[in-house]
Formats: C-alpha cells, sequence, structure tokens
C-alpha cells in the first residue's frame, strides 16, 4: 500500500503539472483566432504544413460565421496577407492556409480536413479560395513521386492518422473528436518550437537540424531585390523542370481543380478561383504557361456553371516590378493583389453569382 | 533495441515482474536468459549475423571449462592471447590483417568488448581458482545479462551469481524513489542534456572545420574548438551516464543491483582519481587485470623502492594506452591511448615530485585547498576533453594542418577550456553549498513531499521531451566502442 500511494503521489503531481501545462499552452494559442500558414515560425507549430493541419480547429470553431479560407502555393502565401485582406471584405474570419509547393491533391486534402471538423450547418459559411497558377497543376506523382504529400506527413506525426493498406491516410478516431485530437498534439509541440526559437536567436547562421528556417529572404530585401537576366533564365528553366514536359501535360490538375469546386459546392460552400499573375518575362517565355493557357478554357467555363463558384483571373494589371522572382509578389504589391482578390471574394460572399472577367 | 524505447519498457517490465516472483534458482535463470536472448535477438537479422559473437561466446567457455580441467600454467596464457586475438580480429583492427584475412561475410559484433572483459575475467579467475566455471545457462547469462549486455557495467562473475540468485527484498517506497530517481535522471540525462550537447557540437563544428586547415585558421578558431570539445564531454557524460542510470534504476526495481560505473567525474581531484570516478567497471578490470600483475612482475624484477613510484608511472602509461587503443580501430585510438597514458604519467609524477619538493604533510594540506581542487579538477577536465577530440574529429573534413599549428590551436583550446572548467566548478560548488543550508530545516514529511514533487516535476518534464522528439533519443555513444 505504501508503494501504490507513493506511486499515485508522484503520478498525481505530474498529472497536475500536466494539466496546467496544456491548459497554459491552449490558452496562448486560442488567443489568435486567424490561422495563417506564413507566421508559422512564430508559433508553436513552426511550420506552414503543420500550422494548417493542426489549426484548422480554429476555423472550425469559428465557423458559425462566415469564414475565408485561402489556399494555394508560396505565392498566395505570400501574397494574401489576412490583415490586408480582411478589411477589404468585411466582417468576416480570413484565414490563409497556403502552403509553399502545394498542387490540387494537396488543397484538396485541406479542404477534406475542413470539412471533417466543421459542422454540417456551418458549411453554408466556409468560402475557400483557391489561388493558382499554373505550378499548382503539377502532376500528383511529378509533385509526390513518394505518395505522400506535406499534408500526409503532418497527419501522420502524431499518430492521429494512419495510412491504410490502399495507402490513404485515414484518421483513427472519430470526425466528431477530430478537432479536440488536433488541439490535444499542441502542447507537444512546445519544447520543440522553444528549442527552434532558441537556435534561431542564437545561431541563426548555423542552425542544428531539423530547426526550420524562412525558405524566402526578409520583407527588406524582397521589395528591393532585383533579378538579374541569368537568373530569370534559370528560373524559367526550373520551372519547365518541375512541371515537366508539355507533351507529357494533361488536363489531370484542371480536372481535380473542377472535382474539388464540385465538392465545396455540393457541401454548401463557396468557391473562388484566382488566376495568380506572374511576371511577363515568366509568363511570355514558359512554355508550360503557354499549355496552360490553351488547357484551360473549357474548364474555366465548367468551373462558372457550378453553383456558388467564382472564377477570376488576376492575371493583367501588375508589372514585373511587383515580383521579387519569378512567381512571388513583394510586399509592396500584395495590397494590390488583396484588392483585386476582395472583389471576387465579396461577390461569392453576397450573392454566389459568377464573374467573369 | 534502444534502451529508450517502447519494446525496452516492455521488457523492463517483464524483467520487474519475473525476477520479482518467488521462484527457485533455476527458473530465475531461465527468465534471464529468456529476457536477455530477447535483447540480444533484437540486435540481429540473421542467424548468420549472429553466429561469430556466439562462435566467440562458445569458444571462450571452452577455454574456461578447459582452464578449469587442465591445470597446466601455459594454458592460460595461451588461451587469454588466442582469445584477444579472435576479438581483434572479429573487431577488424588493421593490425590484423598482417596475419589474417578479413572475413567479408558481414556481422555484427555489438557488445563484444565487454563480453571479452567478461570471458577473460573468467578466465584468469578460475585458473587463479578465485572462482569455479560456471554452469552453461549461468556462463551465457552472465555474458549476455540484457542490462548490460551493449556496454557494461562490467560485474565480476561470482558478484552477478549473488545478485541473480538472491531472493529479493520486498519493495518499499524507498526502493521505488531510489530506483525512479535513478530511471527519471537517466532518460533526462540523455534525452535533454546529450541531446542539446550533440545539437551544439554539430553547430559548432560546422563553424570550426572550415577554419581548421592551415590555410584558413582564425584566431577564433581555438575558442570554436574548445567549445566543441566540452560539449562533447558534456554529451559523452550525459549519454554514458544517463543509460547507466535508466539501467541500475530498473534493476532496482526487478531487485538486481547492478555496480556503479560513474561517481561524479567531473568533481574529480586530478586525473587518476577521474578514472576512478568514470567508467569505473572498467577501470577496475584493467586495475586487476594489467596494472596490477604489470606492476607485480616490474617490482619482481627491480625491487627498489625509490624507483618503486616511477614503475607506477610506467605501468599507469601501458595501462591506460591500451584502455585508450581498446576504444577503436583507426590510428586516432592510438593517439587517444597515449594522451590517456601520458596524462596519467605526468600525474603520477607531479604527485611523486611535489611530494618530495614539498614534504608530504605539505603537499597533503596543500591538495585540501579549494583554489588548488579547482584547479586541478579544471586542468584534469580540459586534459580529458582535449584527449576526447580523437573521438570525433574528422580527419578528412579537417583538411591540411601542422603539427606545431594543431598544438598551438589545442593549447589555446585547451586554456580556454581550463578556465570554463573553472568557472562551472565554483558555479557548482556555490550552489552545492547552498541547497543543503536551503532545506536543513525542513522536517522529515516536507523533505519526503519535495522529493514526490521533484519526481513528479521530473516526470513530467520526461513525459512532454518524450512526447516532443517522438522518443527518438541520441544513439549510446558507448555501444561504439
Amino acid at each position: 500500500m505504501d508503494v501504490v500511494r507513493y506511486l499515485a503521489s508522484v503520478l498525481l503531481v505530474a498529472c497536475s503539472l500536466q494539466g496546467l501545462y496544456t491548459a497554459a499552452v491552449w490558452s496562448y494559442a486560442r488567443k489568435d483566432r486567424v490561422v495563417d500558414a506564413a507566421k508559422g515560425q512564430e508559433t508553436i507549430f513552426q511550420t506552414e504544413a503543420r500550422v494548417v493541419v493542426y489549426k484548422t480547429p480554429i476555423i472550425a470553431e469559428c465557423s458559425s460565421k462566415p469564414q475565408v479560407i485561402i489556399l494555394g502555393s508560396s505565392n498566395a502565401n505570400l501574397g494574401f496577407r489576412p490583415e490586408e485582406l480582411q478589411p477589404l471584405i468585411g466582417d468576416v474570419g480570413v484565414h490563409n492556409l497556403a502552403i509553399g509547393g502545394q498542387n490540387m491533391r494537396s488543397l484538396r486534402q485541406i479542404v477534406d480536413l475542413i470539412h471533417r471538423q466543421v459542422p454540417k450547418s456551418n458549411r453554408r459559411n466556409l468560402t475557400f479560395v483557391a489561388a493558382i497558377w499554373y505550378g499548382s497543376l503539377v502532376d500528383d506523382k511529378r509533385r509526390w513521386p513518394q505518395g505522400m504529400t506535406d499534408v500526409d506527413l503532418e497527419l501522420l506525426r502524431y499518430g492521429l492518422f494512419q495510412k491504410s493498406n490502399l495507402g490513404a491516410v485515414q484518421p483513427v478516431v472519430p470526425d466528431k473528436l477530430l478537432a479536440s485530437a488536433f488541439v490535444a498534439t499542441w502542447p507537444i509541440m512546445v519544447p520543440r518550437a522553444a528549442y527552434a526559437e532558441t537556435a534561431r536567436k542564437l545561431v541563426p547562421n548555423k542552425l542544428p537540424p531539423g530547426v526550420p528556417q524562412p525558405w524566402h529572404p526578409p520583407a527588406k530585401v524582397r521589395d528591393s531585390v532585383i533579378v538579374s537576366p541569368e537568373q530569370k533564365l534559370d528560373q524559367v528553366g526550373s520551372y519547365c523542370n518541375y512541371m515537366g514536359p508539355v507533351a507529357e501535360q494533361t488536363d489531370g490538375g484542371l480536372q481535380q481543380l473542377v472535382d474539388l469546386a464540385e465538392c465545396i459546392s455540393s457541401k454548401g460552400g463557396k468557391l473562388v478561383v484566382l488566376d495568380l499573375p506572374l511576371p511577363t518575362w515568366h509568363s511570355q517565355a514558359s512554355m508550360p504557361f503557354e499549355d496552360y493557357e490553351r488547357r484551360k478554357k473549357p474548364f474555366v467555363e465548367k468551373l462558372q456553371s457550378i453553383p456558388h463558384v467564382v472564377y477570376s483571373s488576376l492575371q493583367t494589371g501588375f508589372s514585373d516590378d511587383d515580383f521579387f522572382d519569378g512567381v512571388h509578389p513583394r510586399p509592396r504589391a500584395t495590397l494590390t493583389l488583396s484588392k483585386r482578390a476582395a472583389e471576387p471574394i465579396r461577390v461569392a460572399l453576397d450573392s454566389c453569382t459568377s464573374l467573369n472577367r | 533495441m534502444d534502451l529508450i524505447s517502447f519494446p525496452f519498457f516492455l521488457l523492463s517490465l517483464a524483467a520487474i515482474v519475473g525476477l520479482r516472483l518467488p521462484l527457485p534458482k533455476l527458473a530465475r535463470q531461465l527468465v534471464i536468459f529468456v529476457l536477455s536472448s530477447v535483447f540480444f535477438a533484437s540486435y540481429y537479422t540473421t542467424v548468420r549475423e549472429a553466429l561469430p559473437i556466439l562462435g566467440f561466446i562458445a569458444f571462450g567457455y571452452l577455454a574456461i571449462y578447459l582452464v578449469e580441467k587442465v591445470s597446466i600454467r601455459a594454458v592460460l596464457p595461451l588461451f587469454v592471447v588466442s582469445i584477444t586475438l579472435v576479438f581483434a580480429w572479429l573487431k577488424q583492427y588493421p593490425v590484423m590483417s598482417l596475419v589474417v584475412s578479413q572475413t567479408d561475410t558481414p556481422f555484427k559484433v555489438v557488445g563484444l568488448s565487454y563480453i571479452l572483459f567478461r570471458i577473460l575475467h573468467l578466465l584468469v579467475d578460475v585458473a587463479q581458482k578465485a572462482t569455479s566455471c560456471p554452469n552453461l545457462i549461468g556462463y551465457v547469462n552472465y555474458c549476455l545479462f540484457f542490462p548490460a549486455f551493449v556496454s557494461g557495467p562490467i560485474q565480476r562473475y561470482p558478484d552477478f551469481k549473488n545478485e541473480i540468485e538472491k531472493k529479493p527484498d520486498r519493495l518499499t517506497s524507498k526502493d521505488i524513489e531510489a530506483a525512479l530517481s535513478r530511471i527519471f535522471l537517466g532518460i533526462l540525462l540523455v534525452m535533454v542534456v546529450s541531446t542539446l550537447a550533440v545539437d551544439l557540437c554539430s553547430v559548432v563544428q560546422k563553424k570550426l572545420y572550415p577554419h581548421l586547415s592551415l590555410e584558413t585558421y582564425r584566431h577564433s578558431t581555438a575558442s570554436y574548438l574548445a567549445v566543441a570539445a566540452s560539449a562533447y564531454a558534456v554529451n559523452i557524460f550525459a549519454n554514458f551516464a544517463g543509460y547507466m542510470h535508466l539501467i541500475i534504476g530498473v534493476m532496482q526495481l526487478a531487485g538486481i543491483q547492478l555496480p556503479e560505473n560513474f561517481n561524479q567525474p567531473y568533481l574529480a581531484k586530478n586525473f587518476l582519481d577521474f578514472w576512478a570516478r568514470w567508467h569505473m567497471t572498467l577501470s577496475d578490470w584493467f586495475k586487476t587485470y594489467l596494472f596490477n600483475p604489470l606492476m607485480m612482475r616490474m617490482t619482481r624484477v627491480v625491487s627498489s623502492e625509490w624507483l618503486s613510484p616511477y614503475l607506477g608511472s610506467i605501468a599507469f602509461f601501458v595501462t591506460f594506452f591500451v584502455m585508450g587503443v581498446w576504444h577503436g580501430t583507426t590510428l586516432l585510438f592510438v593517439y587517444y591511448g597515449l594522451f590517456l597514458g601520458l596524462g596519467a604519467t605526468i600525474n603520477k609524477l607531479w604527485q611523486v615530485y611535489l611530494a618530495k619538493a614539498i614534504g608530504k604533510p605539505a603537499y597533503k594540506d596543500l591538495v585540501k585547498r579549494d583554489w588548488y581542487y579547482q584547479l586541478s579538477r579544471s586542468l584534469t577536465l580540459s586534459y580529458f576533453a582535449t584527449s576526447l577530440i580523437c573521438l570525433w574529429i574528422d580527419p578528412v573534413r579537417a583538411g591540411s594542418f601542422s603539427w606545431l599549428r594543431a598544438g598551438f590551436v589545442g593549447f589555446e583550446s585547451f586554456c580556454l577550456l581550463t578556465l570554463l572548467g573553472m568557472a562551472a566548478g565554483v558555479t557548482y560548488s556555490a550552489t552545492t553549498r547552498a541547497l543543503p543550508v536551503a532545506t536543513q530545516n525542513w522536517s522529515a514529511r516536507r523533505l519526503e513531499y519535495a522529493r514526490i514533487a521533484w519526481l513528479g516535476l521530473q516526470l513530467f518534464l520526461i513525459v512532454n521531451v518524450l512526447l516532443a522528439t517522438g522518443a527518438k533519443a541520441p544513439e549510446f555513444i558507448y555501444k561504439a566502442f
């Protein structure tokens, strides 16, 4: 009995501390009601993909009111700042869930993940914004040669999802408990985040393995950097390599976009598809871009025929100086981008009628 | 099977339950045999990989058996040499390729060094009638005893036999507290201190290597070297001592007392004292089976009392040199052995010289002074940390360097390490002096609550560290030796 009482006392102390710690983490991480993947490193989540996967419960919690959720890749991540976009579209929550290097498959995974957590009655309050460029349509096998997306890897990280024999990543808890399960993992992330933050402060140039750092230069540099002709050539070449030979391109990515739109629409939600701008030195020299422009027309028509889906091209109205490389807008251009995007988003929020551009 | 892993946790639970049951001796031996076999098998994917080590164990048993049965004096040295040669061949020491070709068949030698120490101990003690040849299952259990298989502690066979055959005492809350304190401390040392020290070492090495070569040397090179060396010294201690705390704690819960391997080595008075506190069972083994016989032989040949301390320093050099070389098969480990041998010799000669120069009473008085202790301790640690450079430096990444420049950088780094050691030592002394003062008026009940709170806090930290790291513990450094 002496032994049992002793062990129980130790366990009680440990459990009490764990309870206090968990409560402190939850109250801290719940304070911020905006999910912004670009600010991942300033939070306990550390990476864009981890913010997107593990902070989705915040969107579910806020879903009784209209929520705008931006999806896409790094240009959408940097281009649409919730604090700039939100005042332009009224009293709605704005979240940026765009992760660098994503394609249509991972965009669909994020939408499914949110649908799992948001009550059916609230799904009509969700307005997804798929901010795409031709790179978003890259073939799955080419983009994810190991078969696992960034979202898959995050889902599997803490054992809340498991890979089935057929390769599908499925939750091990019921959808009703998924948001709570995600929140339960937050305290686990704190020690790593504290360690990473300390390392970034102490040894910013020689970070230990596993400590993430921003892939892009600081805002000041992004605003002033000049892309040299050699860099332009290199970048266009690398985007062509990323997409693969034009002869091997298919309509797969565009079809996935239409499927995504149908899925969102069928669940009562809205989708705004934004065709993002590129600098002319990129678009004019890129064969995959030309191929994309040629293929997309019938799919845009299909999109416009789906209820609650709005398509808007933002390809015009930007100068080459608005980009700090071949794809990403400079910080000083993001407000203009948000202003351009606000119009179709407002249309989707208000009337759900399609806007042809 | 890693020692910080779920499978080892289950194995430990099985050991605690199995060895706490009131079983007869043979049944206890069978329990240990099964547990050790499971642990041993976890390191191998095929039987072929394990055959060399199993053959080595079988050869050891045959030798011990024959040594007991055949009372010819020449048999013992013959077996000692042949077993050592087989060991050197299995470990693939380059020098063995001069005698016999290396095998191409892949096999693993995890725990081989420690099996060698156990076999040689049994061989010598059985030959000297200090103990008798164990039965086969007892011998296999002794060689493969799962908590000590990977890297000790090296227990003498009679002590091992007594421990596994004795009926465990009833478990009390004090036993639990003692065992949990060891286990928790071990996990925290490995998962937190060792992990952070590894990361610090790798970060500093990234800065160090580009500036180590002759062409790129900078004045900051020495400070990088000092930080990398001290981080590695912290890492090797936290890693090794942490794992030892863990297995000693687990075995305490199972009712088996394993020998201690560490006794606060970084508080040692001098280099020789350091080795009496660091990897103690290995030091004891070398003292019993190398230093003492060597000393006896030399004093038999040179029976001068005046020369005796100098003979001691020679014996120290040989013992520490062999101990250093044992750690690995490359030339760097020869340097490491030379470093250790030289350190022990200088330490011994300094003691002899100082005692003669100022007289024994004044010498005894001097070594008790705090400033002398702090200086001597810091010099010892700097020397140890400097010698450990042989274990982590990558000669390829280090590039071309001159010995003169290496010596200069090494000396600068040594001075910095000494200063670091002094600062750490003074801080530690002040803290340990203050803590008992703060708690001296506490009642027994309050102290018990404090201990429970301390254990609870450690458990809370461990749970969160294990969750945050996915329970990925750093590699056990001594597994490689």
